[in-house]
């Protein structure tokens, strides 16, 4: 390219370009402004006829002449009213019929000099159309006609003598007056066209403002509906775009962990999802500032293009920045403004009303659905509790009854009483089991710690209570004799490892070794209980030493529990400081581990102050 | 004078069973699931069953099933004994075939008083 040859061409331009603004553009008036005028117009012409035929008979002229001239001007008014011929011809011929007219009025009168008063008049008439063609064939009907007219027949144009003598001077008189008259038209015409056009403008911005805003009404109302954040923000992203000034848009959200904006939804094809630190980027500034910004002449990073336009907003909830909605345009399709950020900011506003609302809908689902299960494990427990209790109640009420209304010797019915006895004392365990869970996982119920106190002694006590009920099973005993005594709730221990133990036994019914171990582990001891039964499915782990979870294999459906063993080995282990856990292989068995601290105050002091704190004492005294 | 097979596991249960039908007269087999249940069953064709429906090996319903699927067995009655008073578990023995039902904890006179209506009466049930 030649910069040389451009530059007139340019400067060619520019002018160009200027004119254009100065001048009319000669299209503003609307057809039903037009028609209405025209219609003035044309009858104005043909109110012209008679006046001509009069005043020419007036000035004494022969009625041949008076009427060809009036002819000429009734048939340019004819054609004015032909529909058909449209706008722009119909234009012209009333424009030329008038201007016939004040060249006829002037020519019959002689060329009386006020005449020429009309032809100013006409102007003045035909500038009403708002065009172009109209205006500049008057202006050049009045040249030719004062210049050729002039020239050929000076008297029928200027009465005076000096007209007569001098048709230039008085052309140029006349021109002058009559471009400034031009001049001063087009300058109102102007003035007219650019209000129009401003009025034009505001109302269709108007219109264009109300339309963003039923959509964004819309669209708010449609993610006040959705309940989950993915949707509502998969929504804002698409009816960002949607919006008249944007082309894409994109959806930050701010990831507390990772402490950064992550793109996460965008309507753009791009697939780039950008990661910002606040701060960083448009978003990332926007996030900081909790301000929205528009952003213009923005160089694409990596593509080539036209510069774009943004507008970012921050998503707000609840008084901190959840996100931030992008919406970017070319520079060239639109102009983004603060008001198109204010519009997109209260969009903004209601898509963070609408996570605010999911996220409290999703927690308050949650929270009911915890409610629920554990209101269900509740049932189960009392179903499974109620049913436990039933069958020791079925000896005691049976054998009661028989001794009430039948006759036993005296030995049968100590023989029964002896039953009796031993069912109540069950019912009584199994009571007493679920109540001090309850107290313990309620808090309620404190350890009784005592210092000295000797695991193994435990450990043989539980041993000798175990094994004779255990005829098909053999307990046996590794205990390291350099575990030392232990600050610890005696009887609780006690249940521990009974309530291992018996599951051992339980869970194992082919019988088997049940091998109880103990070693000690730095500040600690460490009790393995370990069968050789059916073992625990790995899904079933964590969840045995929940409430209420019996592990439902075909084998362990028939055994019965409370549900509550495995908690309550949990509680005490967990009060004491320590902690439980258990290996399994189906088929094969199972190894329960726990911990015990050797003084469990100074590792977890919290846990043993339960109840005791109150009188300021820890039960450890 | 009847057979009667009990399936039960509960040891005090056995006992209180036994001392409560020992003056009825019948013969009274007691065994302690239902694996070794269906054995005397078959050995004995008893007149009526009655079977706890939680026991090791095989349990009451299961043990329907099994005296159902036999031709030479399917017309004793069988009484479910059960510690669950839960209408749906009743509900679900019937469907197996069990003709009544005996919710735990129970009294020695209602014991007696199921024993004498089937085992005099079997037919009346099938």
């Amino acid at each position: 390219m030649d910069s040389a040859a451009l530059g007139p061409r340019a400067a060619i331009d520019q002018i160009v370009r200027w004119a254009r603004d100065l001048l009319p553009d000669g299209r503003a008036l609307p057809e039903p402004d037009w028609r209405t005028r025209h219609a003035w117009i044309t009858a104005l012409l043909w109110a012209h006829v008679p006046v001509v035929v009069l005043f020419g008979l007036a000035q004494g002229e022969v009625v041949d002449h008076v009427l060809k001239e009036s002819a000429g001007i009734a048939l340019l008014a004819s054609l004015a009213c032909i529909i058909r011929l449209g706008r722009k011809l119909r234009a012209v011929s009333a424009t030329i019929g008038l201007f016939m007219s004040s060249a006829v009025l002037v020519h019959l009168s002689g060329g009386y000099i006020e005449f020429h008063f009309h032809y100013f008049i006409m102007v003045a008439v035909v500038v009403l159309y708002q065009e172009w063609t109209p205006l500049l064939l008057a202006v050049g009907f009045v040249l030719v006609q004062h210049g050729v007219m002039g020239a050929i027949d000076p008297a029928s144009v200027y009465n005076h003598s000096d007209g007569r003598a001098n048709p230039w001077k008085w052309a140029g008189i006349h021109a002058f007056f009559l471009g400034s008259e031009c001049a001063v038209l087009v300058v109102g015409w102007r003035l007219y066209e650019a209000a129009r056009t401003r009025g034009r403008t505001s109302s269709r911005q108007a219109a264009d403002r109300a339309d963003q805003l039923l959509l964004l009404h819309t669209a708010s109302r449609a993610i006040a509906r959705e309940a989950d954040d993915a949707a509502i923000i998969q929504k804002v992203v698409e009816t960002a775009a949607s919006l008249k000034f944007a082309e894409t848009s994109s959806f930050y959200r701010w990831e507390p962990e990772a402490e950064v904006l992550r793109c996460i939804a965008s309507s753009g094809d791009d697939h780039e999802r950008p990661v910002l630190r606040p701060g960083e980027g448009l978003a990332g500034r926007v996030f900081a500032d909790k301000q929205s910004r528009v952003e213009s002449d923005l160089v694409p990073l990596h593509r080539e293009g036209p510069t774009m336009a943004k507008i970012a907003v921050p998503i707000m909830q609840g008084g901190a920045p959840l996100g931030v909605l992008v919406v970017s345009a070319n520079q060239a399709s639109a102009q983004l403004t603060e008001d198109n950020a204010r519009v997109l900011s209260l969009f903004g506003d209601q898509a963070g009303a609408a996570l605010s609302m999911a996220a409290a809908f999703e927690q308050q689902r949650i929270a009911v659905s915890e409610l629920e299960r554990i209101n269900r494990a509740k049932s189960e427990f009392v179903s499974v509790v109620s049913h436990e209790f039933r069958t020791p109640l079925t000896g005691i009420q049976g054998f009661s009854e028989m001794i009430r209304d039948e006759d036993f010797t005296m030995e049968e019915v100590k023989d029964f009483a002896a039953d009796i006895n031993a069912d109540a004392k069950r019912l009584s365990r199994m009571i007493t089991d679920v109540l001090d869970l309850d107290r313990m996982e309620s808090g309620r119920q404190a350890l009784h710690l005592e210092a000295g106190v000797d695991l193994h002694e435990i450990v043989d006590g539980v041993f000798e209570q175990i094994q004779p009920n255990a005829p098909y099973h053999s307990v046996v005993l590794g205990l390291d004799p350099l575990v030392p005594n232990l600050t610890a709730d005696r009887d609780a221990v006690t249940q521990v490892l009974t309530n291992l133990l018996s599951n051992a036994i339980k869970y194992s019914p082919d019988g088997g070794d049940v091998v109880v171990r103990t070693h000690r582990e730095g500040e600690a001891v460490r009790v393995s209980v370990q069968d050789h039964g059916m073992g625990i499915p790995p899904e079933m782990l964590d969840a045995v030493f929940e409430r209420y979870t019996r592990v439902e294999t075909e084998q362990a459906r028939h055994i019965q529990g409370t549900g509550l063993g495995l908690p309550i080995v949990r509680k005490i282990v967990q009060m004491h400081g320590g902690r439980v856990w258990v290996e399994s292989r189906v088929g094969e068995g199972s190894t329960f581990h726990f911990t015990l601290p050797l003084s469990p105050a100074r590792t977890n002091g919290e846990q043993v102050t339960i109840g005791g704190a109150q009188n300021g004492k820890a039960s450890l005294l | 004078m009847a057979k009667l097979v009990f399936c039960e596991d509960n040891p005090t249960i056995q006992k209180m069973i036994r001392v409560a039908l020992r003056s009825t007269e019948h013969d009274v087999y007691i065994s302690d699931d239902g694996v070794e249940g269906l054995e005397v069953i078959e050995r004995e064709h008893p007149d009526v069953i009655f079977t706890d429906v939680l026991m090791p090996r095989m349990d009451g319903l299961g043990l329907t099933d099994a005296v159902k699927k036999r031709p030479d067995l399917a017309h004793i009655p069988v009484i479910l004994v059960s510690a669950s008073a839960q209408r749906i578990q009743l509900e679900e023995g019937l469907r197996h075939g069990a003709v009544d039902y005996l919710t735990k904890p129970f009294s020695p006179a209602e014991l007696r008083a199921k024993v004498e209506e089937y085992a005099h009466h079997p037919e009346a049930h099938q």
